[in-house]
């Protein structure tokens, strides 16, 4: 990576709260142009990597260079050239749509007109021009997430640090800001983006990055993880109510993975075919459903298909 | 200092929807703390020899001025910071921008300066008015409200940033604020106060802001007294203001 592209570039990263260890060893690289995802767990350690890299908390240890900086230096500088839409909107509900853009816009030490220019540009790139007198307060969840967002780019940044940008949106809303994310990308904005949503990180990210307790578990394009650690479809089995759940034994042989989970029966296989008929020896299922292996599929087999008692 | 005034810009827009929540607090009460101190217990008890002969009014009415300061100050750094940090957030989305957390509080504490000024200065204009000051003593009674504010708002700015619950903040409030407003040679002089009392009334940076206004207000002080109190009041400002940077650096940064 030269220096004239690399967005983001750490070694060995870790952020330690007290005893625990947040983030542990984190290596990842970013370039210009380039959308990487950072999926896991709650408190897999995502949150706290994007502090670090917005120059909102300091590391531990490691090296971490933004924009070709090292924030401990050159925090102002950095701050001024990326742009960071956190999990809560964060919006100022006593003002206006347009006068939370245009005061964001200040801080980055615009002129009230420069300000006022972008805001009116912003607002059109996240079809929020009807909006602009309006109070937050009257925002939907989904307009108000396309302002926040909006928000962060009043400094045209060349590095976006996004937690969780669609939780909660519906999908035209969701849509619409891929549309816009995509955009931004192919204009050469670097993209880091944390989420739940596994259909989103599929759609918009060029490499995924898999966290659980503060480590990088795998990392890969979305297409080469699926491939990487699940077999080529998944066959789920609804069992029925009161029926007896099946001895892990019994099932070792159905597939590459089996798991149950609750009143279902998950299964990982080559050949979902196969697989069916020798569940329909063991079993009779209420439902059967079968699909191509997805992202949520590696994602869940990565990290455990149970809820566990300490990620709760 | 140029990213702290648009700390200040933000402060004014939000202020224009919101001043009605504040005013009461911070002009209201101590512009009716002057009347009905200042001239109801003024009739009350006349020209005391504890105050030194002078009016009761001409001893609380430059009180009342410093307690405002201190009590502006109080409100600004406190409860402001913990809602844009914890609750809205607002604040905290600025750690992201290039305002980062010494350009909040710097921001802050200008903000603290200007809410000071237009508080003292109301008060001010009534306390002339009721002839406790001459206009000639605006300049130094305004910067002496400055001192008192700043005194007690880098201090309190670091405390707030480190609260993860109100609970703390209406304890400083209940616990330090109204008795150093009630007590800090407010009301009465320290000399009638029980000897400990004395002593910690006259530890605190309201006494001193009081004497000084006080003075300006004609009081007799020898110039070493006032310079003590200034000195008292900027040691509190300047520790105070880089407690402040530091936690706020610790604390939201880098």
């Amino acid at each position: 990576m030269t220096g004239d592209d690399e967005a983001v570039r750490c070694s060995a990263l870790t952020k330690t709260f007290g005893a625990r260890i947040a983030v542990d060893r984190l290596d990842l690289e970013l370039r210009a142009g380039e959308s990487l995802a950072v999926i896991g767990p709650n408190g897999a350690g995502k949150t706290t990597t994007i502090r670090m890299i917005a120059c909102m908390t300091r590391p531990s240890s490691g090296s971490l260079r933004v924009l070709g900086l090292e924030p401990a230096r050159h925090a102002t500088v950095i701050r001024h050239r990326i742009g960071v839409v956190q999990q809560h909107n964060a919006l100022d509900r006593e003002l206006s749509v347009l006068d939370n853009l245009r005061l964001y816009g200040r801080y980055y030490g615009m002129s009230a007109a420069e300000a006022e220019r972008r805001s009116r540009h912003l607002l059109d790139f996240m079809k929020l021009t009807a909006k602009a007198d309006a109070g937050v307060r009257q925002l939907s969840g989904g307009q108000a997430r396309r302002l926040s967002i909006a928000r962060a780019l009043i400094n045209d940044p060349a590095l976006v640090l996004l937690d969780e940008p669609t939780t909660g949106l519906d999908p035209q809303a969701r849509q619409m800001l891929w549309q816009r994310l995509r955009t931004l990308r192919k204009r050469g904005t670097a993209l880091l983006i944390t989420s739940h949503y596994m259909p989103e990180v599929e759609q918009l990210c060029d490499r995924v990055l898999l966290m659980a307790d503060g480590r990088i578990v795998t990392s890969g394009h979305p297409r080469d993880l699926v491939a990487r650690h699940c077999s080529r479809e998944v066959v789920t089995v609804r069992l029925r109510v009161g029926d007896p759940r099946p001895e892990p034994a019994a099932l070792s042989g159905l597939g590459d993975f089996v798991a149950t989970v609750g009143d279902r029966v998950v299964v990982h296989t080559p050949d979902a075919r196969t697989s069916l008929r020798a569940l329909g020896d063991l079993l009779t299922p209420e439902a059967v459903h079968v699909r191509r292996s997805s992202l949520e599929d590696a994602y869940l087999r990565l990290t455990g298909l149970n809820l566990t008692e300490e990620r709760r | 200092m140029r990213l702290a005034w648009r700390v200040v810009e933000f402060q004014v827009y939000h202020y224009r929807r919101t001043w009605q929540s504040s005013v009461v607090g911070t002009v209201v009460f101590p512009v009716l703390a002057l009347l009905v101190l200042g001239i109801g217990v003024d009739r009350l008890i006349g020209a005391s020899d504890a105050l030194g002969g002078i009016r009761y009014l001409d001893f609380v009415a430059p009180a009342v001025l410093a307690g405002t300061a201190m009590q502006v100050a109080a409100t600004e750094a406190t409860m402001p910071i913990f809602v844009g940090l914890r609750l809205t957030r607002t604040a905290e989305a600025m750690l992201a921008t290039p305002i980062g957390p010494s350009g909040l509080v710097d921001g802050h504490l200008l903000w603290i300066c200007l809410r000071t000024a237009t508080a003292s200065l109301v008060l001010f204009g009534l306390s002339a008015w009721l002839g406790v000051f001459t206009i000639s003593t605006l300049v130094p009674v305004l910067g002496i409200c400055l001192l008192v504010a700043l005194a007690h708002a880098g201090p309190l700015l670091a405390y707030s940033v480190r609260q993860d619950t109100a609970y703390g903040l209406v304890a400083i409030s209940r616990l330090f604020v109204l008795p150093m407003m009630l007590g800090a040679g407010t009301l009465a002089p320290v000399d009638l106060m029980p000897p400990f009392l004395a002593y910690v009334a006259r530890a605190t940076p309201l006494w001193h802001g009081a004497q000084l206004c006080r003075a300006a207000a004609g009081a007799t002080m020898p110039a070493w007294t006032i310079a003590v109190h200034v000195g008292y009041l900027l040691a509190w400002a300047g520790i105070g203001y880089a407690f402040a940077r530091r936690t706020f650096n610790r604390r939201l940064g880098l």
